[in-house]
């Protein structure tokens, strides 16, 4: 069964067609590889099923409740999870706060810091990071604010993960850890949607690939059927 | 930050020390409650600036908001014949209201914060002036003087009020999720609204808090003086601003301090009563004050690079 279905969704920014009627579904325990040159419209499809951006036309089916735009609160509360690729993530902010961003853990209505902490040290664990959960976010390496973000994604069991290049300033450990996890989370049911530049990452964890140019869908293939020569010829077309 | 509030707390007590080396009476506890308890309105000011300026907002509204809901509270509770006491809760109301909607225009309406509270600033004042006739209300009942000049073991009634409101101001910015989603809105709005917090509302409820702490400081204010008068507060917004500034509270928003604002509020308070005492004239203490306030800051952006 469907966990997202985006059908014929269009995207016009004044007169560029960011989106030309793409269509596509994830089922669920399903990875989707989202490849594309920059401008391809990738992140735009991504800000749009993630709530950010309403679509100019066509909907979005989540868990067969259809709607053309949600909000992300309301994405969050039907179990759908983002990391972008900008980080979003609050500077001032301590690790664990990041982490729990709009999820806080409160006992009458006081934050549990150390319960946050604690748990936002174990999140990190499993994408094989070892950071302070106290330590503000400001003092991190990009690499390890891309572990945050990640992080933040996964304090919840997502129905529905949307990854905008969640490796992208990782090292090679953290990529590995990273990518594991994105198994194990797909071996756990959740569908995922992953953008990134990397044809090895795609070609490893996704199930399906679709390549978007200017705004089309050029092409949606298992990976099992494809080869990284055939996706580099088709993009360089 | 807890570094930095050290530091206040030694420019306090160095201060202190050469103020009463040079004054005789500086160090009396008369004098001592006199900058307490003018430190109490523009301290309770100074953490509402804290919210304020901890979510990358402004609220210039609040020294002409603490006349308005002085004056308005009065008026209607003479005008209808009420009962004294519901003074209190009106002036509560009327804060919390014109906050509101300071809160609605910049959070629904998304109109930037130093323009609404820009407007709100004219608007409040215009009405303080306009329901009172531009006089001050004399006569208040005795009670509800009682809030600004009596005291209770020996310790005067604002300065009882300015640190409770200080200790539930600390809980409320670092130990509930409104106050980690205000720094979090000060520090990356985007961020904020992606982590599926509703900003809008936040801000809603942020200038509904700062309308409320302006009303505390104008009662405490109308008691104090004995009058609900339309001029209450004249510039006190920046005062207070300055104050958070001076406490650490950043002006881009993401770090705010409740200490660091209180602190900031008795820094001025005491170099103003210091300088008064020594009888420098008011036009070197507006020096005196610009020099602490660029001071601060610098002080504050080099505790900052030094820990990033």
């Amino acid at each position: 069964m469907s966990v997202l279905k985006v059908n014929k969704l269009n995207k016009w920014f004044g007169g560029i067609h960011a989106l030309n009627d793409i269509s596509f579904s994830v089922e669920s325990g399903q990875i989707i590889g989202l490849l594309g040159d920059n401008g391809a419209g990738k992140s735009t499809l991504l800000n749009i099923i993630a709530g950010n951006e309403p679509p100019t036309s066509g909907s979005i089916t989540l868990d067969s409740k259809k709607f053309s735009s949600l909000a992300p609160q309301k994405l969050q509360e039907n179990g759908v999870c983002v990391v972008y690729q900008g980080l979003a993530l609050c500077d001032d902010l301590s690790v664990a706060e990041n982490i729990f961003l709009g999820d806080e853990i409160t006992s009458y209505g006081v934050m549990q810091r150390g319960t946050m902490c604690v748990k936002a040290q174990d999140i990190l664990k499993q994408i094989g990071v070892v950071i302070d959960a106290n330590v503000i976010v400001r003092s991190l390496s990009g690499g390890q604010r891309q572990a945050v973000a990640f992080a933040r994604a996964l304090r919840v069991k997502p129905k529905l993960l949307l990854l905008d290049e969640p490796t992208a300033a990782m090292g090679v450990k953290q990529t590995r850890a990273t990518l594991k996890l994105i198994k194990q989370f797909k071996q756990n049911g959740t569908a995922i949607v992953l953008i990134s530049h990397n044809l090895s990452d795609i070609m490893d964890v996704c199930d399906k690939v679709i390549i978007l140019q200017h705004g089309q869908k050029l092409i949606e293939t298992p990976t099992a059927e494809t080869s990284v020569d055939e996706i580099i010829k088709i993009m360089m077309l | 930050m807890k570094r930095y509030t050290s530091y206040l707390l030694l420019v306090i007590l160095v201060l202190c020390s050469i103020f009463s080396i040079l004054s005789d009476v500086f160090l009396t506890w008369g004098n001592l409650a006199n900058i307490l308890l003018a430190t109490s309105i523009i301290g309770i000011l100074a953490i509402g600036a804290a919210f304020v300026i901890g979510s990358a907002g402004i609220d210039l509204s609040v020294g002409s908001l603490m006349a308005l809901t002085g004056v308005l509270s009065v008026i209607v509770v003479q005008y209808y014949a009420l009962p004294w006491f519901l003074i209190f809760p009106l002036c509560l109301i009327i804060g919390l209201s014109v906050g509101a909607i300071n809160g609605y225009l910049i959070g629904y309406i998304n109109i930037i914060p130093l323009v609404v509270t820009l407007g709100m600033l004219s608007i409040a004042r215009g009405l303080a002036f306009i329901f009172s006739d531009g006089r001050p209300i004399y006569g208040l009942p005795e009670p509800l003087l009682f809030i600004g000049q009596g005291s209770v073991i020996n310790i005067p009634v604002p300065i009882i009020i300015f640190i409770i409101v200080g200790a539930c101001a600390h809980i409320t910015l670092f130990h509930t999720r409104f106050g980690v989603h205000n720094l979090a809105i000060g520090s990356n709005e985007k961020a904020t609204r992606k982590a599926g917090i509703l900003v809008g509302r936040h801000k809603l409820f942020l200038y509904a808090l700062s309308g409320l702490l302006a009303a505390i400081a104008g009662l405490l204010f109308m008691a104090r003086v004995n009058a609900a008068d339309p001029s209450a507060g004249v510039m006190y917004e920046l005062t207070a601003i300055s104050a958070a500034i001076i406490g650490g509270t950043s002006l881009f928003g993401g770090r705010a301090s409740i200490i660091g604002a209180m602190l900031g509020a008795l820094i001025m308070g005491v170099l103003q009563n210091g300088l008064t005492l020594l009888g420098i004239s008011a036009y070197y203490q507006e020096l005196a004050l610009g020099i602490v306030l660029i001071s601060a800051v610098a002080l504050a952006q080099w505790n900052g690079s030094k820990k990033t």
